[in-house]
């Protein structure tokens, strides 16, 4: 047993709920003495199950559980991001002769994503996504800094081609995990994927959360990591 | 549960205490549980049995866990024994800062909720944390496969630590928590 298992197989989880054999128990047990950061996992999903525990108390969850999707955090999210679009459209618009506009983070395609640079930017990085293929990062991407570069997304829906999407780009380090791009309309292609080209210069290192959104299905989300240039 | 060789930061091993107050119903009890997995745990490190003084967090956890696999067994095999435990409440012991932690986590994991866009992702999170139902059993219920399953587990307990770490517990608070205890 070894702590990737440990979380992979939800071992913690199962160790407190009671749901593992005895053997596997004193397994984790005797891991547990040899690796003790696996202390601050436990201490975290002990903390977890006891929050739970108050708002269930407290008759809060119930109000959680049948909250539509749009949380009031999220809404002023995207309000935030909506006054944030506006002031971009009004110095895009009202800019002073020379300032350059802010790049583009995200399209559909590399020629809209370059529409805001003096020259095409350059591909550096193609990959495909598979949906839901394990855990941690989906995709590894490398910032090129000052340079210019995108990388092209192929992202797996398992949906019909021709299918609508909106996509958002979510920034997952930040409180709220506020949207910071949108491609409002990417069309599944024959294979059932779409197609997203991110800047990798213009978009900061950090962990970034793609979600696709299609009607009322449950979103499709791939979680992306932008790691400092080298 | 705290000595004048041993300084020990409680509000560490906060959690786990609430875990063991949870499923025994008395503060007292699991205090004294706890305070019983340090004790074990000094008196091991004293004789030589753990290796290493880092190894003595993972070893206090170790204890206090298997009393609370101890205490399920015997709540298995009694459906009463949860009760005279009641009638031992005893306020006093009670750790004053407790509620405040509690209320904390609340909070903590309610932001964690509602940033799940999914009614579902959110159903699967508290049937799975709080109702301590099996992966499978989730799974077919809610029309779910292992990878979805896996992921949205990954990621709330990723978002859910985040949130924490911005209100102070960090990994290196265990590793100071080890050394503490060692003095």
């Amino acid at each position: 047993m070894d702590t990737k298992l440990i979380a992979d197989r939800q071992i913690i989880e199962r160790y407190l709920a009671n749901q593992l054999s005895d053997a596997e128990a004193d397994a984790f047990e005797r891991e547990l003495e040899a690796h003790p950061e696996l202390a601050r996992d436990i201490e975290q999903i002990a903390r977890m199950k006891t929050g739970l525990a108050v708002l269930e108390r407290r008759g809060e969850l119930a109000k959680l559980l049948a909250q539509p999707v749009a949380a009031p955090r999220r809404r002023m999210a995207w309000v935030a991001t909506a006054a944030v679009v506006v002031l971009a459209l009004g110095l895009v618009v009202f800019r002073p002769s020379g300032t350059p506009a802010p790049a583009a983070l995200l399209a559909a395609s590399l020629e809209k994503l370059s529409s805001r640079s003096d020259t095409p930017i350059p591909l550096r990085a193609s990959v495909a996504l598979a949906r839901a293929r394990g855990m941690g990062f989906d995709a590894e991407l490398t910032s090129t800094g000052k340079s210019p570069g995108a990388a092209e997304l192929e992202l797996a829906t398992r949906g019909v081609p021709g299918t609508h999407y909106a996509i958002e780009l979510l920034a997952a380090d930040s409180a709220g995990a506020p949207a910071v791009a949108k491609v409002p309309d990417a069309v599944t292609d024959a294979a059932g994927a779409v197609h997203v080209f991110v800047s990798l210069s213009a978009l900061p290192p950090g962990s970034y959360l793609l979600r696709l959104s299609a009607g009322a299905d449950a979103p499709i989300e791939y979680l992306i990591a932008v790691r400092p240039p080298h | 549960m705290t000595s004048p060789e041993f300084p020990l930061r409680k509000e560490d091993l906060a959690g786990i205490r609430a875990q063991l107050e949870r499923k025994c119903g008395n503060a007292a009890v699991a205090e004294d549980l706890l305070s019983e997995a340090i004790e074990t745990s000094l008196l091991k490190l004293r004789e030589g049995k753990i290796e290493r003084p880092e190894q003595m967090i993972g070893y206090v956890y170790r204890v206090a866990l298997n009393h609370l696999r101890n205490f399920r067994r015997r709540d298995k095999a009694s459906v009463s024994s949860a009760d005279p435990l009641e009638t031992l409440e005893d306020e006093k012991t009670r750790d004053v800062a407790a509620p405040i932690d509690h209320a904390r986590w609340a909070k903590t994991v309610m932001e964690v909720l509602k940033e799940l866009p999914a009614a579902r992702d959110r159903e699967l999170l508290v049937s799975f944390y709080l109702g301590e139902e099996d992966k499978d059993s989730l799974c077919q219920r809610l029309g779910l496969d292992e990878q979805h399953f896996n992921r949205v587990i990954h990621r709330a307990r990723e978002r859910f630590r985040a949130l924490l770490e911005g209100h102070g517990l960090k990994r290196n608070d265990f590793l100071s928590l080890a050394a503490l205890l060692v003095g």
